[in-house]
């Protein structure tokens, strides 16, 4: 064995076996050094900047953006009172959904990266589906308890549908998922554009987008400031989706032999689990939950589709990698991904960086957050493919 | 009346050396008589189009006025309410006047509108009936038809310049939409009815691509439409408009741009960039704020600017702008005018 291969099993090895403390003593060191690094590239770009009123001089260089102010309006932005923690609580409670669609077909041993097309398409579905449904429905009360479960199921089972096809592709074809699915996000934006222009759009005002939908239908802020588009059933609700995926990871038959299947899948498919069917559920359970993160997008936050969605299935990849796939970790993880996002907006809003800078640090906690727990998903798999030789010592 | 962000900037700047301390610092700093705040379009500036243009127009009403202001570029659609709420709930500082571009703010306008209704906005590009919002839309339609009249003059004739040439064994040009909206679609009719005014026999191409930054989908469009022998073309794609500069340079046609003067802002084209059909945004910025500052602001009122009142500019190219002979640029100017006189009268829907 060459010492090369040796000194990365032994790293591999270490991150592996770190115990769930350690794990998240070292996302906060993580977090710590991304905002020291960040320092230094908001110093770096404010040097080269040009800008009007410098904020701040050092020995003499001009310096555009300040980074102690960069990072306290971040942290002001997001948790700073009672509307930017309501925003941030939002897209924690998006992500949720989305982040959830990967965990799940990852325990399966499966990657589904088309949490995002699921999720377009999902919200479609929900729109759609609570127009058409409020033509016949009354308003008020008695509409609320018919509109919101309709698009909450619309959403689910276009979702659900849409990932139901790469899982169908995949037994049936045997072709890849990540593939697939990463393709089919590009068709379910095309998709969703062409039915929309052609068929769904609101000629009233320009742009594609459908019909507001009814009020009787929308998730209206509760208990946190009025504009956030933020409702704290919908929370409690996306935590309850969430535990009970735990529930059923963990405590189900069903789930065991998912999970058996991304352990070790030849012993499960000798042990009698049926490969196929866990394939197609897991996938269509994963694009059910990215639809319903959909729907309540719909009906919690637009109150419309519209083009240009937020690119929240992809962020939901990185939050479920944050986690550590387990949805006991997706709280902390989308409230991360949560914070920044809401931050990075007050960043831009009242600080004047250009949004491409603010992307740039989010996507360097991300990076410096998700790499260890990458590292050991790494060190699992080629483990468990016998590429490395790992003592595990019955560390999960 | 100062902004939070000259404030902060006024503290970092009493700053020589370390960084402890720098935003609670305060004095300084000019007194700024307005709080203006301006959300962009889709992708804010950088775009080298519609948003830059917006951000130019606010400069200058800085320079002009006393003003100060705040802006910020949305990134997905929830960023426009987003956006909007931000600036309508601060109270440092509270802002005079809040400008919105483009027609992706008019649904969650429709709402804030209504719920900050003390707070004043300008809507550029599209109209919203409320009483705190002022409307400005631009004649493009106007200029799109001076661009056709010349793309269809030069396409009769044997003309070459730069990196491009005309067949005049044709009568056929081309346009390349992104959304199929009414503000492009004034492009496309404008343009039309330009060329057919020079020829009835003119035949436009046109395709919509169907957003505003894939340049991948205008590019092949552009590319079908030269293969079928169209060769003046015109973009209304925004940020996708580069696909079809990249195309007409490949096979040696001419194109128009829009929205900026795109012979300086995508200046790797500007051997085959005729000219560009700019809306007034920044006219409109100006004007919009030169509104508040005059206490002239009503709400409830929407304004187009046409070809006499700076509704739209068609600047020739910075490269081969002056090989176009001179008569055809004295045409454009007469055809101008003759629009501002009423004489000519543009359709705006294709």
């Amino acid at each position: 064995m060459s010492p090369l291969k040796e000194r990365f099993e032994g790293l591999l090895g270490t991150i592996v076996r770190l115990s769930t403390g350690q794990r998240i003593l070292v996302s906060i060191a993580a977090v710590i050094f991304a905002i020291g690094v960040g320092v230094l590239v908001i110093l770096a770009a404010g040097s080269v900047a040009s800008c009007g009123s410098p904020a701040l001089y050092i020995m003499g260089v001009e310096f555009c953006y300040n980074p102690l102010e960069v990072w306290l309006v971040m942290f002001d932005g997001s948790f700073g009172g009672n509307f930017e923690i309501s925003r941030t609580l939002r897209w924690t409670t998006l992500l949720l959904f989305t982040a959830l669609s990967f965990a799940i077909p990852y325990k399966a041993g499966l990657f589904n990266i088309g949490a995002q097309g699921q999720f377009v398409l999902g919200s479609l579905g929900a729109a759609v589906g609570v127009i058409w449904v409020a033509t016949v429905v009354p308003g008020g009360a008695v509409g609320r308890i018919v509109l919101v479960p309709t698009g909450l199921l619309a959403g689910a089972a276009v979702g659900g549908l849409y990932g139901f096809l790469p899982g169908y592709l995949k037994v049936r074809f045997e072709m890849n998922e990540v593939v697939t699915t990463l393709l089919f996000n590009f068709i379910a934006t095309a998709v969703a554009f062409v039915l929309v222009d052609r068929y769904f759009v609101d000629e009233s005002i320009q742009g594609t987008q459908t019909e507001a939908i009814p009020e009787a239908a929308e998730l209206n802020p509760q208990f946190f400031a009025n504009s956030a588009d933020f409702s704290l059933p919908v929370f409690v609700f996306a935590l309850g989706i969430v535990a009970a995926a735990y529930w059923l990871l963990t405590r189900t038959t069903v789930g065991y032999e998912l999970r058996a299947m991304g352990s070790q899948q030849k012993a499960a498919i000798f042990g009698g689990v049926d490969e196929r069917f866990t394939t197609l559920f897991s996938m269509t359970t994963a694009g059910a939950v990215a639809g319903i993160g959909g729907a309540l997008y719909v009906l919690m936050v637009l109150g419309r589709w519209q083009t240009g969605p937020p690119p929240l299935g992809f962020d939901g990849i990185a939050v479920s990698i944050l986690a550590g796939n387990n949805p006991l970790g997706l709280f902390p993880s989308g409230l991360l991904f949560g914070a920044l996002q809401s931050g990075g907006q007050a960043i831009q809003f009242q600080l004047g960086i250009p949004s491409e800078l603010v992307g740039v640090l989010r996507g360097l906690i991300i990076l410096l957050v998700a790499t260890p727990e990458l590292f050991r998903m790494m060190g699992k798999r080629l483990n468990r493919r016998g590429v490395i030789d790992i003592e595990t010592e019955g560390s999960n | 009346m100062t902004s939070r962000r000259d404030v902060l900037k006024a503290g970092g700047v009493g700053l020589t050396v370390g960084l402890a301390g720098c935003s609670t610092g305060g004095g300084g700093g000019d007194e700024a008589e307005y709080d203006i705040a301006m959300i962009y379009a889709l992708g804010g500036t950088g775009d080298e189009s519609f948003s830059d243009a917006a951000n130019a127009g606010l400069n200058r009403a800085a320079e002009e006025f006393d003003i100060s202001f705040d802006d910020a570029g949305p990134q997905s659609n929830a960023d426009f309410a987003d956006f909007q709420n931000q600036f309508a709930r601060s109270e440092d500082p509270d802002y005079d006047l809040i400008i919105c571009l483009g027609f992706e703010h008019v649904s969650p306008l429709q709402e804030n509108a209504d719920e900050y209704s003390d707070q004043n906005w300008a809507l550029l590009d599209a109209v919203l009936d409320k009483p705190n919002v002022e409307s400005w839309v631009y004649a493009a339609h106007e200029g799109s038809y001076i661009a056709g009249e010349a793309a269809a003059t030069l396409s009769s004739m044997e003309f070459s310049a730069g990196g491009g040439s005309t067949d005049p064994s044709n009568t056929t040009i081309g346009f390349v939409g992104g959304a199929e909206v009414p503000a492009v679609q004034e492009f496309e009719a404008g343009f039309r009815a330009g060329a057919q005014s020079v020829d009835e026999e003119f035949e436009l191409l046109t395709s919509y691509v169907g957003g505003f930054d894939n340049p991948g989908d205008v590019e092949e469009a552009a590319v079908s439409m030269i293969d079928s022998g169209a060769d003046v073309l015109l973009h209304g794609a925004g940020a996708g408009g580069s696909g079809l500069f990249q195309a007409c340079q490949d096979r040696g046609r001419f194109a128009f741009g829009a929205d900026s003067r795109q012979s300086e802002t995508a200046s790797d084209f500007s051997d085959i960039i005729l000219g560009s059909i700019i809306k007034g945004v920044d006219t409109s910025v100006v004007n919009a704020v030169e509104r508040v500052v005059e206490g002239e602001y009503e709400g409830g009122v929407s304004f187009e600017l046409s070809a006499g009142q700076g509704g739209f500019e068609v600047p020739w190219g910075v490269e081969i702008g002056e090989e176009i002979p001179q008569d055809i640029k004295d045409q454009a100017e007469a055809t101008k005018q003759a629009i501002a006189d009423g004489e000519i009268d543009v359709p705006s829907t294709p």
